[in-house]
């Protein structure tokens, strides 16, 4: 053949290049454009930075109203809603805002606390047994069907009743309001990485077929860099897609446990409890039940949209529309 | 065309063998002779292509080669030194010398990964570069596969089969390697592209003083880049020889019926008759001569009886066929 490979070259970029028109630029910048692209993700994550800040600023507007969240006023129980009290008061005459805004700091940090500790075991246990295969496989994933068999419910009740100090916990560090709260992400934490860990697994078994695992192994990357670097970020979308509709299932959860007296303790207020307080007063004042149970709705809505744009935008692939 | 084959060759197979064991069988057990006893060598800055149909073994002694694979028999001699068992830390060290490009360039690259840490993977394993060197050399190798520095932080989906296949061989090439082995790197491509890939490929031989194990099931490709050929069947090798003699006059009725399936611009010619039905399981190797059932040459009984091994033919070929044991 004459002339030199690099001439042989030349002509070929050309002709090859044009079809590849599309914006470059740093992963991170790529990412943020993706994201950007969905109206919707981007409404709720805003509108869960609201709520979340919301929560965390409720001191402030306690100041500003001049009112305890756990003070109550005999004299104005079940109150509408006024410039004391922007959204009324409840059956004790506690303001209804504030309640609402200190039961998200609860609810919220729960929810996400209890699904991000659940999604770790799972993808941790899911990598494992994938990768390994085998009997690691074959253990692992016998556990998890035997937590899958154990009714949820009992479980949980016979669990939220275990006596704190009966484990060498103090009494003062038992009784605490913070305590309940871990003991419930601890609880949800333990039943709910069983979805996350099927999914991931099965998704490792397919990944580590793939021609590019084998390629990095050819290239003597070792099995936790080919885990970290390959089969874990490829893994990762349905794992953040089923976080995030599972932060509005411990939502629910610790409301029921909240119901059965066995959640998080009144007064410490939770949009759960304050749910399941207000059912009592239904009928007189429905309000109470109304605006708690709007914020869940909106919390698990907002997490789902975001968990969807999320996926999306974690996802070179999608680029090209 | 086989110059350069002076001192020992760069990569020696001896009696390699890799048997899987599978379900199925008569005692719910079977063994699956996938590679079974066979031999070969490449000189340094030679080109051999391994040449067969599906499931006769290619792709199997790709991964025996690199490594992707343990041989259940057998030895590879990579330099003179034995490599077939090696393991872990010292298989890996050995990595750098041989490196793969893969069937399918759209599968073979992470599909998350910039083209960047794609092809800066094997020096970050390795420990070879970092920081601006490391993107330096990065940018070198984009440049050698023909393609520019804009495609540094592109994606996979973003570039076109070739494009993506230039980027593996790029990856390939980072650690400087002594011996690439190519798995059917044109046969995902288009045609129009494979032309151009494997010219590519010719220079980039002579540029960077490499040596290929070439395997494909298209002859035609094989003819135009390899100095020496050898044709796989059901595990083992049928002929071997220098790549202009055995296409000219192929001695194994294999080769044959596999050079006679290989379209040609005479339409005066009739077509010779396709190779009838498919090759056997391996898990029921037919007894004797592995190709009898298929083969349009049989002399008789004999080749359901004697199994023949490969026996020079004169100029430097091979063939296992009892009818060049018997002349």
């Amino acid at each position: 053949m004459s002339g030199g490979p690099i001439q042989e070259r030349a002509p070929l970029l050309a002709a090859e290049a044009a079809g590849a028109a599309v914006p470059g630029g740093s992963p991170a910048a790529a990412f943020r454009r993706r994201f950007l692209r969905h109206p919707l993700a981007v409404g709720a994550l805003a509108l869960l930075l609201l709520i979340a800040a919301a929560s965390a600023g409720e001191p402030l507007v306690e100041q500003w109203l001049g009112f305890g969240a756990e003070q109550i006023d005999l004299l104005a129980r079940s109150a509408p809603p006024s410039a004391a009290h922007p959204l009324g008061t409840d059956e004790l005459g506690r303001d209804l805002l504030l309640r609402l805004l200190r039961g998200g700091r609860v609810s919220l940090g729960v929810g996400f606390a209890a699904a991000l500790v659940a999604a770790t075991i799972g993808t941790v246990v899911g990598l494992v047994a994938g990768y390994l295969g085998g009997r690691v496989d074959a253990l692992l994933m016998r556990l998890v069907d035997s937590v899958i068999a154990l009714p949820l419910l009992p479980l949980l009740i016979v669990m939220a009743a275990v006596d704190l100090t009966k484990l060498g916990i103090p009494q003062s560090v038992a009784d605490s309001g913070s305590a309940s709260l871990w003991r419930i992400v601890l609880l949800v934490a333990l039943v709910g990485w069983t979805t996350t860990a099927r999914l991931v697994r099965g998704t490792v078994l397919s990944l580590k077929a793939r021609e590019y695992v084998r390629a990095a192994e050819a290239l003597g990357a070792g099995p936790l860099r080919i885990l970290r670097r390959h089969i874990l970020p490829n893994a990762l979308s349905p794992v953040i897609v089923a976080t995030t509709l599972s932060v509005g299932n411990v939502i629910l959860i610790e409301s029921v446990l909240s119901f059965l007296g066995l959640g998080i303790q009144p007064p410490l207020p939770s949009w759960g409890n304050m749910l399941t307080g207000a059912q009592e007063t239904i009928w007189s004042a429905p309000m109470l039940a109304v605006w708690p149970g709007l914020a869940i709705f909106v919390t698990v809505i907002a997490a789902n949209f975001l968990g969807d744009g999320l996926q999306d935008a974690l996802d070179p692939r999608t680029d090209r529309r | 065309m086989t110059g350069g084959t002076s001192g020992a060759p760069l990569l020696e197979v001896r009696g390699l063998e890799k048997a899987f064991a599978v379900r199925g069988g008569r005692l719910g057990r079977a063994s699956l002779r996938a590679v079974d006893g066979i031999d070969f060598s490449i000189p340094r800055g030679g080109c051999l292509g391994l040449v067969g149909e599906s499931g006769s073994g290619k792709s199997t002694v790709a991964r025996l080669v690199t490594g992707l694979q343990q041989p259940t028999g057998g030895e590879i001699l990579f330099e003179g030194r034995p490599i077939g068992r090696l393991e872990g830390r010292a298989r890996r060290a050995l990595g750098r010398d041989i490196q793969m490009v893969f069937q399918d360039p759209h599968a073979s690259l992470n599909p998350r990964k910039t083209i960047f840490a794609s092809i800066a993977e094997p020096l970050v394993i390795h420990r070879v570069l970092r920081g601006a060197a490391l993107t330096a050399r990065v940018e070198e190798l984009l440049e050698i596969v023909g393609l520019g520095r804009r495609y540094l932080y592109r994606y996979p989906h973003e570039l076109s089969g070739g494009q993506k296949q230039r980027v593996c061989i790029a990856r390939a090439v980072a650690l400087d390697p002594k011996l690439l082995v190519l798995d059917e790197p044109t046969s995902a491509l288009d045609v129009s592209v494979q032309a151009q890939m494997l010219e590519f490929l010719r220079g980039l031989q002579r540029d960077l003083g490499l040596t290929y194990l070439f395997i494909s099931h298209n002859l035609a490709v094989v003819r135009q880049l390899c100095d020496e050929v050898a044709v796989m069947y059901l595990g083992r090798l049928v002929e071997t020889g220098p790549t202009a003699a055995l296409f000219d006059a192929p001695r194994h009725p294999y080769s044959e019926v596999l050079l006679a399936s290989v379209p040609l611009p005479e339409p005066d010619q009739p077509d010779p008759p396709p190779l009838e039905g498919d090759i056997p399981s391996p898990l029921a190797l037919p007894g004797g001569c592995r190709f009898h059932p298929r083969c349009p040459k049989v002399i008789g009984p004999v080749c359901a009886e004697r199994d023949p091994g490969l026996v020079g033919v004169g100029d430097g070929r091979k063939a296992a066929c009892l009818r060049c044991e018997g002349t």
